[in-house]
């Protein structure tokens, strides 16, 4: 028992080891958060999962320092009636990629102080259960739908 | 009394020209300024306390265009997104923006407090409305716009996401998914415009 615990951590340490040179096993690509209002107590974040790996892996665990719980959701249109379920198993696919986007699916931050503004990098934590954990920085950006608006310099920000 | 060709060539072509621009006279006093859209069998008059404690009459908006969306201020991805099409909405309308109203019905009472609800609308466009009233008041508007809202135990809440077009006399004449662009919108809401001009 004992002996067994050891070899494990023995294994997560050489995980934790590897991780930075690039073996990842998780990796996460274009994350980023709706704008919301300041007064909002949620926000959603949307990124691009890929599990390079050959089992499944397991989220068991999402934090960020600015909300006081994080939940997986999932979005269902149907005739004109927008539903949103909480997901609790997250599985990620072997050899897959899993999208996070609009209208789909969404981490969401809940119960925040208050709403990160445009522009701002929101760190995001997620724990695997093959001892992985990946800090995430999501970018805020301002929902723009206008052709204008998407051809302003970034850094533009008066209206 | 005889006339030279060139008086003759004058006065047909003057002829012609006053048709011309008589016809034109006619068609633009004649012609339909109709947009093309139906009265839909949805909506009605309603009224709600909004965020800042007054009473939003639709009745009061006779004149002006409404385009509404029933929401919550805890959603963080439609709801924002739907706000974000109203703010581009006007934005894209220019100085017609001052005849078209933005509304947003809020569906969680118990969260969407008057104060939150405020910031929240007002973040998108100062000109933006924001409505909430008790479960069972709502409820009567939900119904009249065959609008569906599920506040579930654990919080979650469904509600339809659809865009409504309410014209100057009242009368909804459009629904828009969430798939509508904002040219789209902006295209129609001009045409009605145009037919209320029209009307006037």
């Amino acid at each position: 028992m004992l002996q067994g615990v050891s070899l494990r951590s023995l294994y997560l340490a050489a995980l934790l080891l590897v991780s930075p040179l690039g073996f990842a096993q998780v990796s996460v690509e274009d994350a980023w958060i709706r704008e919301v209002p300041p007064g909002s107590p949620a926000a959603a974040v949307f990124m691009v999962i890929t599990n390079a790996s050959d089992k499944a892996i397991r989220v068991t665990k999402m934090s960020s320092p600015i909300a006081k719980r994080v939940e997986w959701h999932d979005m269902k249109h149907e005739n004109g009636l927008m539903r949103m379920t909480q997901r609790k198993v997250i599985e990620l696919p072997a050899n897959g990629r899993v999208q996070l986007q609009p209208s789909a699916s969404h981490v969401m931050l809940l119960d925040m102080e208050k709403a990160p503004a445009p522009g701002s990098q929101v760190p995001v934590i997620l724990s695997l259960d093959n001892g992985q954990q990946l800090t995430i920085n999501a970018v805020v950006r301002k929902t723009e739908l206008l052709k204008k608006e998407l051809r302003k310099p970034k850094h533009h920000h008066h209206h | 009394m005889t006339k030279s060709p060139l008086t003759l060539l004058f006065i047909v072509f003057a002829l012609i020209l006053g048709v011309t621009v008589a016809g034109l006279g006619a068609w633009h006093l004649l012609a339909p300024k109709h947009s093309g859209l139906p009265e839909l069998r949805l909506g009605g008059d309603f009224e709600l306390p909004d965020s800042e404690g007054n009473t939003f009459r639709l009745a009061d908006q006779r004149g002006r265009l409404v385009l509404m969306t029933f929401g919550f201020t805890s959603c963080p991805d439609i709801c924002p997104l739907t706000l974000a099409r109203f703010r581009a909405v006007l934005d894209e309308l220019g100085p017609d923006a001052k005849r078209l109203q933005t509304v947003m019905i809020a569906v969680d009472p118990e969260r969407d407090l008057p104060e939150r609800l405020g910031e929240y609308v007002r973040y998108f466009d100062a000109s933006m409305i924001g409505l909430v009233a008790p479960r069972n008041q709502l409820a009567a508007v939900e119904r009249l716009y065959g609008a569906r809202v599920i506040v579930s135990d654990n919080g979650d809440v469904a509600h339809s996401d659809y865009l409504y077009l309410i014209d100057d006399q009242g009368k909804t004449r459009k629904l828009f998914d969430q798939q509508a662009s904002v040219d789209e919108i902006v295209s129609v809401i001009r045409s009605l415009l145009r037919e209320a001009r029209g009307r006037r």
